[in-house]
C-alpha cells in the first residue's frame, strides 16, 4: 500500500552553492521508519529529476525523525546562475512530498 | 554573571520585514537584537555597488530598519549586533551614529572589518563549487571570509550597544553576545556548540516561529500576516528555550523547530562555523508551554583550522522574457513561440523555456518565459528582444509581454588560513570618545 509523503511528513528545503538539501521529518515517531525504507536515489530522483544531479546523501537524525537529504544540482545551477524560476531550489521539499511511497510490509 | 541570556531575531535575510525587530525590542525584554541581513550574493552585490559608487556598501534597508529601533533600543538596553554592514561595515556604522545623534539616543556604535581579503586569498585555490581554481572564473568581485564570534567579542567587551560587521558567519552574531553576556570560555566546545545552535535555529528569524511552513489544512499557521519574530531564552548551562512574544501571529513548537534545525544543513554530525563544528544529531527538542520548545543536547567538536570565505565573480548576463497565451490551444501556442526564440536566438546564449499555467491542453492560460545566459549584454538583452517581437511575430493571441535582464553575480566558495584575516573594531561617532 502506498501513502503520499506529505501525509506522513512535512519538509523544508535549503541550499548551499549547488548543493540542495530537502529535510524530512515524520509526522509521527511511527512513520520514521517508513521514511527510511522508502527515501531512495530511485525515488528521490523520480520525484527532483528536474533539478537532482549525481548520488543521494542521507543523513539521519534518529532524537527527531528526521531525515536529511543532500544532493548536487548542476554546476550551473547556483542561487545565482541558474535559469530556473526557483533559483534556490526552496519548491523542492513541497515537489518531493508529492510522491508516493510504500508503507511497510 | 547573570543566569541567563534573553536575544531576539530581528531579521533573517535583507528583505525581511520591519516591525517585528520593533515589537521584540520593545516587549521582548532583550538583551540582545541581532539582525541578519546578508546572504552570499548580498555581500558580492554591496561590494559592486560601492565599487562603481551606485549606492551604499551597506545593507540599503539598514537605515529605515535601525531607525525605529535605536530610540527603544536605548530605552531597553538591549544591544544590536548585525551584519548588515555588508561591504561596508564602517559606513553603516557612521549612518547609525548619525541616527542616534539625531534621535537624541546616546549609543556606543562599533564597526568590525578585516572581512574583506579579495587582495589576499589564493586564486589558484579550486573553489569547492566545481574544483576548478578561482582565477578560471573571470574578474573576482569579491572576497569575504566568514568571521566568528571572536571578531565581535571586542566590540561587546568595549561595551558597544550597536555592532555593525560585514561576514560575519549568521550563528556567531548570537553566539557572541552569549559568550560575553554568559562569561562562557570560547574554548569550551559544549556550550560554543549550544550557542552555535541557538544561533542556528534564530538566524531565519520568522522560519523558526511559524513562516516559511504555513500549508493550508495541513500545516495551519494562526494570524501569519502578524507573524511574531523569535527569542531564545539561554541559560548559563547552554539549555534554551525557542519561543516568540505572546500576542503576535506564527507558532512555535517541535515541528518548527525541526524544520529549521536542519536547514541549510548539508552533514549534521559537523555543521561547520568559525567557532566550532557543531553536531546536531544529539539534539532533542521537548515542548515547554504554548509557543515554547526547549532545546538541548548540541555537541561540539574543534573549531575548523581554516575559515570559509565567499568569492564573488563576474558570470555574465542574465535576460528574461515572459509571455501569456489563453484559451484553447494556450500550451500549444506558447510552446510553439518558445520554440521560435530560441531558433532566432541560435545558441548565443545558454536558455530554459518554461511553461507556466494551463500547460495541460486546457482552456486556461499558460504564460511562456524563455531565460537565457551568456557572456556578454548583448545577448541577455537579445532574450528579451525575441520574447517582445513574440507579439507582433509569433503565434496568436500573446498578451502581457514583462522583460528584464540583469549581471550575474556568481558564488564561490574557498578557505583562508585563519592568520591571513585580522578582524579591526572601531568606534565611530559620539561613542569613539
Amino acid at each position: 500500500m502506498n501513502v503520499r509523503l506529505r501525509d506522513i511528513a512535512h519538509a523544508r528545503a535549503g541550499d548551499k552553492g549547488n548543493l540542495n538539501t530537502v529535510s524530512v521529518i515524520a509526522r509521527e515517531p511511527r512513520w520514521y521508519p517508513v521514511l527510511c525504507e522508502a527515501l531512495t536515489t530511485e525515488r528521490v530522483r523520480g520525484a527532483l529529476a528536474d533539478r537532482m544531479r549525481g548520488p543521494l546523501t542521507v543523513h539521519r537524525l534518529d532524537a527527531v525523525h528526521t531525515l536529511v537529504l543532500v544532493f548536487a544540482r548542476a554546476p550551473e545551477d547556483t542561487v545565482t546562475t541558474s535559469l530556473h524560476l526557483d533559483t534556490h531550489g526552496k519548491t523542492l521539499a513541497t515537489v518531493l512530498l508529492g510522491a508516493e511511497v510504500p508503507l511497510l510490509p | 554573571m547573570p543566569s541567563g541570556v534573553r536575544i531576539g531575531c530581528g531579521a533573517g535575510f535583507a528583505g525581511d520585514r520591519l516591525e517585528p525587530a520593533v515589537d521584540l525590542v520593545e516587549r521582548g525584554e532583550l538583551d540582545t537584537l541581532v539582525l541578519e541581513c546578508l546572504g552570499e550574493r548580498t555581500v558580492a552585490a554591496a561590494a559592486l555597488r560601492a565599487r562603481d559608487g551606485s549606492g551604499p556598501g551597506y545593507d540599503p534597508l539598514l537605515r529605515r530598519r535601525l531607525l525605529p529601533l535605536l530610540g527603544p533600543s536605548a530605552r531597553h538596553g538591549t544591544r544590536i549586533v548585525t551584519n548588515a554592514g555588508a561591504a561596508d561595515p564602517l559606513g553603516a556604522a557612521r549612518m547609525a551614529a548619525g541616527l542616534a545623534r539625531d534621535a537624541g539616543v546616546s549609543l556606543r556604535v562599533a564597526a568590525v572589518t578585516g572581512d574583506d581579503v579579495l587582495d589576499r586569498i589564493d586564486r589558484s585555490a579550486p573553489a569547492w563549487e566545481d574544483g576548478l581554481p578561482l582565477e578560471a572564473h573571470g574578474e573576482l568581485v569579491s572576497a569575504n571570509a566568514y568571521l566568528g564570534a571572536d571578531a565581535l567579542l571586542p566590540a561587546l567587551r568595549g561595551g558597544a550597544d550597536v555592532v555593525v560587521a560585514g561576514r560575519a558567519a549568521d550563528p556567531s552574531l548570537f553566539l557572541a553576545p552569549l559568550l560575553e553576556r554568559l562569561g562562557w570560555d570560547p574554548r569550551d566546545e559544549h556550550l560554543t556548540a549550544s550557542g552555535t545552535l541557538v544561533g542556528h535555529l534564530l538566524e531565519c528569524a520568522g522560519q523558526v516561529s511559524g513562516g516559511y511552513f504555513a500549508d493550508p489544512g495541513v500545516k495551519d499557521v494562526p494570524d501569519l500576516a502578524n507573524l511574531g519574530f523569535p527569542l531564545a531564552e539561554v541559560g548559563a548551562d547552554g539549555s534554551a528555550v525557542i519561543t516568540k512574544l505572546p500576542g503576535t501571529g506564527g507558532r512555535v513548537d517541535t515541528m518548527t523547530v525541526a524544520e529549521q534545525l536542519t536547514y541549510e544543513v548539508t552533514d549534521p554530525a559537523a555543521y561547520l562555523t568559525p567557532d566550532v563544528s557543531l553536531d546536531l544529531t544529539g539534539v532533542r527538542m521537548s515542548p515547554a508551554g504554548t509557543d515554547r520548545v526547549r532545546v538541548a543536547g548540541a555537541r561540539g567538536r574543534a573549531r575548523p583550522d581554516r575559515l570559509k570565505a565567499s568569492v564573488g565573480h563576474r558570470a555574465g548576463f542574465r535576460g528574461e522574457g515572459e509571455i501569456s497565451y489563453a484559451g484553447p490551444g494556450a500550451a500549444e501556442r506558447a510552446r510553439l513561440a518558445g520554440e521560435v526564440a530560441v531558433e532566432r536566438l541560435g545558441g548565443r546564449v545558454r536558455t530554459r523555456v518554461d511553461l507556466i499555467g494551463d500547460t495541460s491542453g486546457g482552456s486556461g492560460e499558460c504564460r511562456l518565459r524563455v531565460a537565457g545566459i551568456g557572456p556578454d549584454r548583448a545577448g541577455a538583452e537579445a532574450v528579451e528582444e525575441e520574447v517582445t517581437a513574440l507579439y507582433t511575430c509569433g503565434p496568436a493571441g500573446g498578451g502581457g509581454v514583462r522583460t528584464r535582464s540583469t549581471e550575474v553575480i556568481g558564488i564561490l566558495s574557498t578557505t583562508i588560513g585563519r592568520d591571513l584575516v585580522e578582524p579591526v573594531t572601531t568606534y565611530v561617532g559620539k561613542g569613539a570618545q
